[in-house]
Protein backbone atom coordinates (compact mmCIF):
# COMPACT_ATOMS: atom_id res chain seq x y z
CA UNK A 1 0.00 0.00 0.00
CA UNK A 2 1.48 3.34 -1.00
CA UNK A 3 0.74 6.71 0.44
CA UNK A 4 -1.14 9.21 -1.74
CA UNK A 5 1.97 11.40 -2.17
CA UNK A 6 4.17 8.69 -3.73
CA UNK A 7 1.39 7.55 -6.07
CA UNK A 8 0.90 11.11 -7.25
CA UNK A 9 4.63 11.46 -8.01
CA UNK A 10 4.64 8.22 -10.01
CA UNK A 11 1.72 9.40 -12.14
CA UNK A 12 3.46 12.75 -12.66
CA UNK A 13 6.67 11.09 -13.76
CA UNK A 14 4.80 8.74 -16.08
CA UNK A 15 2.91 11.66 -17.59
CA UNK A 16 6.13 13.65 -18.10
CA UNK A 17 7.87 10.64 -19.64
CA UNK A 18 5.11 10.19 -22.22
CA UNK A 19 4.92 13.89 -23.08
CA UNK A 20 8.70 14.25 -23.31
CA UNK A 21 9.23 11.23 -25.55
CA UNK A 22 6.52 12.19 -28.02
CA UNK A 23 5.97 10.25 -31.25
CA UNK A 24 8.87 7.92 -31.98
CA UNK A 25 10.02 7.46 -35.58
CA UNK A 26 10.63 3.92 -36.81
CA UNK A 27 14.30 2.97 -36.55
CA UNK A 28 14.72 1.18 -39.88
CA UNK A 29 18.50 0.90 -39.56
CA UNK A 30 17.88 -2.45 -41.08
CA UNK A 31 19.01 -2.92 -44.71
CA UNK A 32 18.81 -5.78 -47.12
CA UNK A 33 22.29 -7.25 -47.47
CA UNK A 34 23.23 -6.38 -43.89
CA UNK A 35 23.03 -8.49 -40.75
CA UNK A 36 19.48 -8.69 -39.39
CA UNK A 37 19.53 -7.23 -35.87
CA UNK A 38 18.90 -9.60 -32.98
CA UNK A 39 15.83 -9.12 -30.80
CA UNK A 40 13.89 -10.89 -28.09
CA UNK A 41 10.18 -11.27 -27.51
CA UNK A 42 7.70 -13.50 -25.71
CA UNK A 43 5.53 -15.95 -27.59
CA UNK A 44 1.86 -16.65 -26.88
CA UNK A 45 2.86 -19.30 -24.30
CA UNK A 46 4.98 -16.81 -22.40
CA UNK A 47 8.27 -18.29 -23.58
CA UNK A 48 11.08 -15.92 -24.55
CA UNK A 49 12.72 -16.19 -27.97
CA UNK A 50 15.65 -14.48 -29.61
CA UNK A 51 16.27 -14.21 -33.34
CA UNK A 52 19.77 -15.60 -32.73
CA UNK A 53 18.35 -18.92 -31.49
CA UNK A 54 17.40 -19.63 -35.13
CA UNK A 55 20.89 -19.04 -36.55
CA UNK A 56 21.70 -21.62 -39.20
CA UNK A 57 18.11 -21.58 -40.49
CA UNK A 58 16.23 -19.34 -42.86
CA UNK A 59 13.92 -17.12 -40.83
CA UNK A 60 10.76 -15.38 -42.01
CA UNK A 61 9.36 -12.47 -39.98
CA UNK A 62 5.70 -11.81 -40.71
CA UNK A 63 3.99 -8.78 -39.17
CA UNK A 64 0.29 -9.45 -38.69
CA UNK A 65 -2.96 -8.02 -37.30
CA UNK A 66 -5.88 -10.43 -37.63
CA UNK A 67 -8.37 -7.55 -37.92
CA UNK A 68 -6.67 -5.80 -40.82
CA UNK A 69 -8.37 -6.35 -44.21
CA UNK A 70 -5.03 -6.99 -45.94
CA UNK A 71 -4.10 -9.68 -43.39
CA UNK A 72 -7.58 -11.16 -43.73
CA UNK A 73 -6.96 -11.42 -47.48
CA UNK A 74 -4.01 -13.74 -46.90
CA UNK A 75 -5.37 -15.68 -43.93
CA UNK A 76 -8.97 -15.98 -45.12
CA UNK A 77 -7.77 -17.50 -48.35
CA UNK A 78 -5.33 -19.84 -46.59
CA UNK A 79 -2.46 -18.27 -48.50
CA UNK A 80 -0.40 -17.26 -45.46
CA UNK A 81 -0.86 -20.59 -43.68
CA UNK A 82 0.13 -22.49 -46.83
CA UNK A 83 3.34 -20.43 -47.05
CA UNK A 84 4.04 -21.00 -43.37
CA UNK A 85 3.64 -24.76 -43.77
CA UNK A 86 5.59 -24.98 -47.03
CA UNK A 87 8.65 -23.20 -45.69
CA UNK A 88 8.69 -24.58 -42.14
CA UNK A 89 8.50 -28.04 -43.76
CA UNK A 90 11.67 -27.06 -45.65
CA UNK A 91 13.43 -26.15 -42.42
CA UNK A 92 12.78 -22.41 -42.16
CA UNK A 93 11.68 -20.79 -38.90
CA UNK A 94 8.55 -18.65 -39.40
CA UNK A 95 7.95 -16.01 -36.76
CA UNK A 96 4.60 -14.19 -36.85
CA UNK A 97 4.97 -10.91 -34.97
CA UNK A 98 2.21 -8.72 -33.56
CA UNK A 99 3.24 -5.15 -32.69
CA UNK A 100 -0.25 -3.76 -31.99
CA UNK A 101 -0.04 -1.66 -28.82
CA UNK A 102 -2.36 -2.30 -25.87
CA UNK A 103 -5.78 -0.90 -26.67
CA UNK A 104 -5.16 -0.76 -30.43
CA UNK A 105 -6.59 -2.91 -33.18
CA UNK A 106 -5.03 -6.35 -33.43
CA UNK A 107 -3.77 -6.46 -29.85
CA UNK A 108 -5.02 -9.43 -27.86
CA UNK A 109 -3.86 -11.04 -24.61
CA UNK A 110 -1.61 -14.09 -25.18
CA UNK A 111 -4.28 -16.78 -24.57
CA UNK A 112 -6.71 -15.12 -26.95
CA UNK A 113 -4.04 -14.54 -29.61
CA UNK A 114 -3.10 -18.22 -29.34
CA UNK A 115 -6.74 -19.22 -29.82
CA UNK A 116 -7.12 -16.88 -32.82
CA UNK A 117 -3.98 -18.36 -34.38
CA UNK A 118 -5.23 -21.90 -33.81
CA UNK A 119 -8.63 -20.99 -35.32
CA UNK A 120 -6.77 -19.91 -38.43
CA UNK A 121 -4.64 -23.08 -38.46
CA UNK A 122 -1.50 -20.94 -38.39
CA UNK A 123 1.59 -23.00 -39.12
CA UNK A 124 4.22 -20.56 -37.82
CA UNK A 125 7.08 -21.74 -35.66
CA UNK A 126 6.23 -19.10 -33.05
CA UNK A 127 3.82 -16.20 -32.60
CA UNK A 128 5.63 -13.33 -30.94
CA UNK A 129 3.94 -10.53 -29.03
CA UNK A 130 5.52 -7.10 -29.33
CA UNK A 131 2.96 -4.69 -27.82
CA UNK A 132 5.66 -2.12 -27.01
CA UNK A 133 6.64 -2.11 -30.66
CA UNK A 134 10.35 -2.67 -29.94
CA UNK A 135 10.83 -5.37 -32.57
CA UNK A 136 8.56 -3.59 -35.04
CA UNK A 137 10.44 -0.32 -34.74
CA UNK A 138 13.80 -2.10 -34.87
CA UNK A 139 12.89 -3.58 -38.24
CA UNK A 140 10.93 -0.60 -39.47
CA UNK A 141 7.76 -2.67 -39.85
CA UNK A 142 5.22 -0.27 -41.34
CA UNK A 143 2.32 -2.44 -42.38
CA UNK A 144 0.48 -5.66 -41.72
CA UNK A 145 1.54 -7.72 -43.52
CA UNK A 146 5.22 -6.72 -43.76
CA UNK A 147 7.66 -9.52 -44.54
CA UNK A 148 11.36 -10.02 -43.86
CA UNK A 149 13.49 -13.02 -44.85
CA UNK A 150 16.81 -13.76 -43.15
CA UNK A 151 19.28 -16.34 -44.43
CA UNK A 152 21.10 -18.97 -42.28
CA UNK A 153 24.06 -16.62 -41.90
CA UNK A 154 21.79 -13.99 -40.35
CA UNK A 155 21.76 -11.67 -43.37
CA UNK A 156 18.53 -9.92 -44.34
CA UNK A 157 17.81 -11.03 -47.92
CA UNK A 158 14.27 -9.68 -48.37
CA UNK A 159 12.17 -6.90 -46.92
CA UNK A 160 8.80 -5.67 -48.13
CA UNK A 161 5.46 -6.78 -49.44
CA UNK A 162 4.21 -10.35 -49.38
CA UNK A 163 3.42 -10.18 -53.11
CA UNK A 164 3.19 -7.79 -56.04
CA UNK A 165 -0.59 -7.31 -55.92
CA UNK A 166 -1.39 -4.59 -53.40
CA UNK A 167 -5.07 -5.09 -52.63
CA UNK A 168 -7.42 -6.55 -50.06
CA UNK A 169 -8.99 -8.91 -52.60
CA UNK A 170 -8.10 -12.61 -52.26
CA UNK A 171 -8.86 -13.05 -55.97
CA UNK A 172 -5.59 -11.21 -56.65
CA UNK A 173 -3.51 -13.91 -54.90
CA UNK A 174 -3.26 -16.66 -57.55
CA UNK A 175 -1.98 -14.31 -60.27
CA UNK A 176 0.45 -12.47 -58.03
CA UNK A 177 4.18 -13.00 -57.68
CA UNK A 178 4.84 -14.01 -54.08
CA UNK A 179 8.07 -12.28 -53.06
CA UNK A 180 8.63 -14.41 -49.94
CA UNK A 181 8.26 -17.64 -51.89
CA UNK A 182 10.64 -16.35 -54.55
CA UNK A 183 13.26 -15.09 -52.09
CA UNK A 184 13.34 -18.38 -50.19
CA UNK A 185 13.35 -20.54 -53.33
CA UNK A 186 16.13 -18.50 -54.96
CA UNK A 187 18.26 -18.31 -51.84
CA UNK A 188 17.85 -22.00 -50.99
CA UNK A 189 19.00 -22.77 -54.54
CA UNK A 190 22.10 -20.67 -53.96
CA UNK A 191 20.94 -17.90 -56.31
CA UNK A 192 20.78 -14.19 -55.54
CA UNK A 193 17.34 -12.84 -54.68
CA UNK A 194 15.88 -11.01 -57.72
CA UNK A 195 13.46 -8.76 -55.82
CA UNK A 196 15.17 -8.16 -52.50
CA UNK A 197 13.45 -4.94 -51.47
CA UNK A 198 9.88 -3.90 -52.29
CA UNK A 199 7.33 -1.44 -50.91
CA UNK A 200 5.11 -3.28 -48.46
CA UNK A 201 1.33 -2.86 -48.52
CA UNK A 202 -1.24 -3.26 -45.77
CA UNK A 203 -2.76 -1.44 -42.81
CA UNK A 204 -0.37 0.64 -40.72
CA UNK A 205 1.12 -1.22 -37.75
CA UNK A 206 -0.85 -0.02 -34.70
CA UNK A 207 2.05 1.11 -32.52
CA UNK B 1 -62.49 4.44 -57.08
CA UNK B 2 -60.60 2.16 -59.49
CA UNK B 3 -58.39 4.99 -60.75
CA UNK B 4 -57.61 6.16 -57.26
CA UNK B 5 -56.43 2.69 -56.17
CA UNK B 6 -54.17 2.36 -59.22
CA UNK B 7 -52.76 5.79 -58.64
CA UNK B 8 -52.15 4.86 -55.04
CA UNK B 9 -50.28 1.69 -56.01
CA UNK B 10 -48.34 3.58 -58.67
CA UNK B 11 -47.35 6.13 -56.04
CA UNK B 12 -46.25 3.39 -53.65
CA UNK B 13 -44.17 1.72 -56.36
CA UNK B 14 -42.63 5.04 -57.37
CA UNK B 15 -41.77 5.76 -53.75
CA UNK B 16 -40.24 2.32 -53.37
CA UNK B 17 -38.20 2.79 -56.57
CA UNK B 18 -36.96 6.13 -55.29
CA UNK B 19 -35.63 4.40 -52.18
CA UNK B 20 -33.53 2.11 -54.37
CA UNK B 21 -32.16 4.45 -57.02
CA UNK B 22 -30.61 3.27 -60.26
CA UNK B 23 -27.19 2.86 -58.61
CA UNK B 24 -25.90 6.40 -59.01
CA UNK B 25 -25.00 6.33 -55.32
CA UNK B 26 -23.85 3.70 -52.84
CA UNK B 27 -22.68 3.54 -49.25
CA UNK B 28 -20.26 1.52 -47.21
CA UNK B 29 -19.72 2.08 -43.52
CA UNK B 30 -18.04 5.47 -43.66
CA UNK B 31 -17.95 6.52 -47.30
CA UNK B 32 -20.72 7.42 -49.71
CA UNK B 33 -19.96 7.14 -53.42
CA UNK B 34 -21.81 8.86 -56.25
CA UNK B 35 -21.31 9.06 -60.00
CA UNK B 36 -21.74 12.55 -61.45
CA UNK B 37 -21.48 14.07 -64.91
CA UNK B 38 -20.99 17.74 -65.71
CA UNK B 39 -23.61 17.59 -68.47
CA UNK B 40 -27.26 16.61 -68.61
CA UNK B 41 -27.00 14.89 -71.96
CA UNK B 42 -24.31 13.49 -74.23
CA UNK B 43 -23.63 15.05 -77.63
CA UNK B 44 -21.99 12.62 -80.09
CA UNK B 45 -18.52 13.74 -81.16
CA UNK B 46 -17.81 15.69 -77.96
CA UNK B 47 -16.26 15.08 -74.55
CA UNK B 48 -17.69 15.66 -71.12
CA UNK B 49 -16.56 14.80 -67.61
CA UNK B 50 -17.73 12.05 -65.32
CA UNK B 51 -16.64 12.03 -61.71
CA UNK B 52 -16.66 9.64 -58.80
CA UNK B 53 -17.55 11.60 -55.69
CA UNK B 54 -16.45 10.02 -52.40
CA UNK B 55 -17.82 11.60 -49.24
CA UNK B 56 -16.08 10.41 -46.10
CA UNK B 57 -17.27 10.56 -42.49
CA UNK B 58 -15.16 12.76 -40.19
CA UNK B 59 -12.00 10.96 -39.15
CA UNK B 60 -12.05 8.64 -42.18
CA UNK B 61 -9.98 8.93 -45.32
CA UNK B 62 -9.42 7.26 -48.67
CA UNK B 63 -6.19 7.15 -50.64
CA UNK B 64 -4.33 8.90 -53.45
CA UNK B 65 -2.83 7.23 -56.53
CA UNK B 66 0.22 6.57 -54.35
CA UNK B 67 -1.29 5.61 -50.99
CA UNK B 68 2.10 5.96 -49.26
CA UNK B 69 3.22 3.43 -46.70
CA UNK B 70 -0.19 1.95 -45.91
CA UNK B 71 -3.69 1.79 -47.39
CA UNK B 72 -4.76 1.31 -50.99
CA UNK B 73 -5.32 3.66 -53.92
CA UNK B 74 -8.95 3.99 -54.99
CA UNK B 75 -9.50 1.98 -58.16
CA UNK B 76 -12.09 2.62 -60.86
CA UNK B 77 -13.04 0.11 -63.52
CA UNK B 78 -15.28 1.72 -66.11
CA UNK B 79 -17.85 -0.27 -68.05
CA UNK B 80 -18.89 1.95 -70.92
CA UNK B 81 -21.00 1.12 -73.95
CA UNK B 82 -19.77 1.18 -77.52
CA UNK B 83 -19.16 4.79 -78.52
CA UNK B 84 -17.98 6.04 -75.12
CA UNK B 85 -14.36 5.93 -73.99
CA UNK B 86 -12.88 7.01 -70.69
CA UNK B 87 -9.66 8.88 -70.06
CA UNK B 88 -7.46 8.39 -66.98
CA UNK B 89 -8.61 9.32 -63.49
CA UNK B 90 -7.61 12.84 -62.48
CA UNK B 91 -6.36 12.96 -58.89
CA UNK B 92 -6.64 16.18 -56.86
CA UNK B 93 -3.61 16.96 -54.67
CA UNK B 94 -3.72 14.79 -51.53
CA UNK B 95 -2.95 15.49 -47.92
CA UNK B 96 -0.63 13.55 -45.63
CA UNK B 97 -1.81 11.27 -42.82
CA UNK B 98 0.41 9.88 -40.11
CA UNK B 99 -0.34 6.93 -37.85
CA UNK B 100 2.31 5.69 -35.44
CA UNK B 101 5.15 6.74 -37.73
CA UNK B 102 3.56 5.35 -40.88
CA UNK B 103 2.80 8.02 -43.47
CA UNK B 104 0.10 7.78 -46.12
CA UNK B 105 -1.41 10.08 -48.74
CA UNK B 106 -5.10 10.59 -49.37
CA UNK B 107 -8.24 12.55 -48.83
CA UNK B 108 -10.50 13.44 -45.94
CA UNK B 109 -13.91 15.10 -46.20
CA UNK B 110 -14.77 14.62 -49.84
CA UNK B 111 -12.96 14.06 -53.12
CA UNK B 112 -14.05 13.96 -56.74
CA UNK B 113 -12.04 11.70 -59.02
CA UNK B 114 -12.90 12.95 -62.49
CA UNK B 115 -12.31 11.42 -65.90
CA UNK B 116 -12.90 12.76 -69.40
CA UNK B 117 -15.40 10.71 -71.36
CA UNK B 118 -15.22 10.94 -75.15
CA UNK B 119 -18.38 10.27 -77.14
CA UNK B 120 -17.80 9.08 -80.70
CA UNK B 121 -19.58 10.94 -83.47
CA UNK B 122 -21.57 7.84 -84.39
CA UNK B 123 -23.01 7.37 -80.89
CA UNK B 124 -26.67 6.55 -81.41
CA UNK B 125 -29.34 8.94 -80.13
CA UNK B 126 -32.07 6.36 -79.76
CA UNK B 127 -30.85 4.86 -76.49
CA UNK B 128 -29.59 6.62 -73.38
CA UNK B 129 -25.86 6.41 -72.64
CA UNK B 130 -25.39 4.24 -69.56
CA UNK B 131 -22.15 4.86 -67.72
CA UNK B 132 -21.10 2.18 -65.24
CA UNK B 133 -18.09 2.11 -63.00
CA UNK B 134 -16.95 -0.33 -60.32
CA UNK B 135 -15.08 1.62 -57.62
CA UNK B 136 -13.01 -0.06 -54.90
CA UNK B 137 -11.30 1.75 -52.08
CA UNK B 138 -9.92 1.34 -48.58
CA UNK B 139 -11.48 3.61 -45.97
CA UNK B 140 -9.39 4.13 -42.85
CA UNK B 141 -9.52 5.97 -39.56
CA UNK B 142 -7.45 4.24 -36.91
CA UNK B 143 -8.55 0.99 -38.55
CA UNK B 144 -9.24 0.13 -42.17
CA UNK B 145 -12.34 -1.25 -43.87
CA UNK B 146 -12.52 -2.15 -47.56
CA UNK B 147 -15.26 -0.34 -49.47
CA UNK B 148 -16.69 -0.51 -52.96
CA UNK B 149 -19.63 0.39 -55.12
CA UNK B 150 -21.15 -0.33 -58.51
CA UNK B 151 -22.18 3.08 -59.77
CA UNK B 152 -24.39 3.84 -62.72
CA UNK B 153 -25.49 7.01 -64.46
CA UNK B 154 -27.84 7.28 -67.41
CA UNK B 155 -27.70 10.27 -69.73
CA UNK B 156 -29.83 10.90 -72.79
CA UNK B 157 -27.94 11.24 -76.08
CA UNK B 158 -28.85 14.39 -78.03
CA UNK B 159 -27.40 15.94 -81.14
CA UNK B 160 -27.60 19.42 -79.59
CA UNK B 161 -24.98 20.78 -77.20
CA UNK B 162 -25.80 19.68 -73.66
CA UNK B 163 -26.99 21.80 -70.79
CA UNK B 164 -24.55 21.92 -67.91
CA UNK B 165 -25.43 20.07 -64.73
CA UNK B 166 -24.96 23.07 -62.44
CA UNK B 167 -24.88 21.12 -59.18
CA UNK B 168 -22.32 18.70 -60.53
CA UNK B 169 -20.31 21.58 -62.05
CA UNK B 170 -19.80 23.01 -58.56
CA UNK B 171 -18.24 19.70 -57.47
CA UNK B 172 -16.05 19.59 -60.59
CA UNK B 173 -14.93 23.19 -60.02
CA UNK B 174 -13.96 22.30 -56.47
CA UNK B 175 -11.90 19.35 -57.70
CA UNK B 176 -10.30 21.50 -60.41
CA UNK B 177 -9.10 23.99 -57.80
CA UNK B 178 -7.40 21.13 -55.93
CA UNK B 179 -5.74 19.69 -59.04
CA UNK B 180 -2.00 20.25 -59.33
CA UNK B 181 -0.79 22.92 -61.74
CA UNK B 182 1.03 21.45 -64.73
CA UNK B 183 3.48 24.31 -65.02
CA UNK B 184 4.58 27.44 -63.24
CA UNK B 185 7.04 30.28 -63.57
CA UNK B 186 9.38 28.56 -61.10
CA UNK B 187 12.27 26.60 -62.65
CA UNK B 188 12.67 23.15 -61.12
CA UNK B 189 15.62 20.84 -61.76
CA UNK B 190 16.85 17.53 -60.36
CA UNK B 191 20.27 16.49 -59.13
CA UNK B 192 21.41 13.56 -57.02
CA UNK B 193 23.91 12.78 -54.34
CA UNK B 194 24.49 9.37 -52.75
CA UNK B 195 21.29 8.58 -50.90
CA UNK B 196 19.52 11.82 -51.86
CA UNK B 197 17.37 13.30 -54.60
CA UNK B 198 17.71 17.08 -54.75
CA UNK B 199 15.07 19.30 -56.29
CA UNK B 200 16.36 22.80 -57.04
CA UNK B 201 13.73 25.56 -57.23
CA UNK B 202 14.45 28.93 -58.82
CA UNK B 203 11.50 31.26 -58.14
CA UNK B 204 10.37 34.06 -60.44
CA UNK B 205 12.17 37.37 -59.84
CA UNK B 206 11.09 39.04 -56.64
CA UNK B 207 9.55 35.93 -55.10
CA UNK B 208 11.30 34.66 -51.98
CA UNK B 209 11.58 30.92 -51.59
CA UNK B 210 12.83 30.11 -48.10
CA UNK B 211 9.87 31.49 -46.18
CA UNK B 212 7.37 28.89 -47.35
CA UNK B 213 8.29 25.24 -46.95
CA UNK B 214 7.80 22.96 -49.91
CA UNK B 215 6.67 19.34 -49.45
CA UNK B 216 7.17 16.60 -52.04
CA UNK B 217 4.61 13.84 -52.61
CA UNK B 218 6.02 10.99 -54.74
CA UNK B 219 3.36 9.69 -57.11
CA UNK B 220 4.47 6.09 -56.81
CA UNK B 221 6.29 3.90 -54.31
CA UNK B 222 10.00 3.27 -54.66
CA UNK B 223 11.12 6.86 -55.09
CA UNK B 224 11.14 8.72 -51.77
CA UNK B 225 10.14 7.13 -48.42
CA UNK B 226 7.00 9.00 -47.27
CA UNK B 227 8.12 9.12 -43.64
CA UNK B 228 11.63 10.48 -44.28
CA UNK B 229 12.21 14.11 -43.27
CA UNK B 230 12.48 16.57 -46.20
CA UNK B 231 14.98 19.39 -45.82
CA UNK B 232 14.25 22.75 -47.44
CA UNK B 233 17.24 25.07 -47.66
CA UNK B 234 18.20 28.37 -49.29
CA UNK B 235 21.09 28.32 -51.70
CA UNK B 236 21.40 31.93 -52.85
CA UNK B 237 19.89 31.69 -56.33
CA UNK B 238 17.04 29.50 -55.18
CA UNK B 239 15.98 26.89 -52.67
CA UNK B 240 16.58 23.18 -52.61
CA UNK B 241 14.50 20.30 -51.32
CA UNK B 242 16.65 17.38 -50.18
CA UNK B 243 14.82 14.06 -50.33
CA UNK B 244 15.98 10.68 -49.09
CA UNK B 245 16.17 8.04 -51.80
CA UNK B 246 14.06 4.93 -51.23
CA UNK B 247 16.28 1.86 -50.99
CA UNK B 248 14.35 -0.28 -53.41
CA UNK B 249 15.86 -2.43 -56.10
CA UNK B 250 15.10 -0.61 -59.35
CA UNK B 251 16.53 2.75 -60.39
CA UNK B 252 13.66 4.91 -61.70
CA UNK B 253 13.69 6.40 -65.19
CA UNK B 254 11.51 9.34 -64.21
CA UNK B 255 11.32 11.36 -61.01
CA UNK B 256 7.71 12.40 -60.55
CA UNK B 257 5.22 13.62 -58.00
CA UNK B 258 3.74 16.80 -56.63
CA UNK B 259 5.34 19.66 -54.77
CA UNK B 260 3.06 21.61 -52.46
CA UNK B 261 3.66 25.13 -51.22
CA UNK B 262 1.15 26.90 -48.97
CA UNK B 263 1.32 30.12 -51.03
CA UNK B 264 1.06 28.21 -54.28
CA UNK B 265 3.08 28.46 -57.47
CA UNK B 266 1.41 31.06 -59.62
CA UNK B 267 0.77 34.76 -59.27
CA UNK B 268 -2.61 34.35 -57.58
CA UNK B 269 -1.30 31.51 -55.43
CA UNK B 270 -4.42 29.52 -56.26
CA UNK B 271 -2.84 26.15 -56.97
CA UNK B 272 -0.93 24.83 -53.99
CA UNK B 273 0.35 21.76 -55.81
CA UNK B 274 2.63 21.60 -58.86
CA UNK B 275 3.29 18.45 -60.88
CA UNK B 276 6.96 17.51 -61.24
CA UNK B 277 8.10 15.10 -63.93
CA UNK B 278 11.84 15.03 -64.59
CA UNK B 279 14.01 12.44 -66.35
CA UNK B 280 16.58 10.63 -64.24
CA UNK B 281 19.97 10.51 -65.99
Amino acid sequence: MESGGIMKTKWMLAFLAVVWMGPRPLAADVSVGQAAPDFQALDVDGNGHRLSEFKGKFVVLEWFNYDCPFVKKHYGSGNMQALQKKWTDKGAAWLSVNSSADGKQGNYPPKQMKALAAERKTASTNILLDPEGKVGRLYGAKTTPHMFVIDPKGVLIYAGAIDDAPSADPKDIPGAKNYVDAALAESMAGKPVTDSSTQSYGCSVKY
Amino acid sequence: MFFRRNEFFAAVLAAAAACFPAGAAAESSHVRAKLLADVKSVQPGTSFRAGILLEMDPGWHTYWVNPGEAGLATRARWKLPQGLEEGPLLWPAPEKFEDGGTVSYGYAGRVLLAAEIRASSDLGVFDPAVLRVRVDWMECADVCVPGGADLKLELPVKIVPPDADENARAEFARADAAMPAEQSSWRVSLTESPGEWRLMFRPPLGTPCLDKKVVFYPDRPGLVPPAAPQKWEWLGDGCRLNLKKATLTDRPGVFSGLVVRSDGWDAEGARRALRIQLPVK
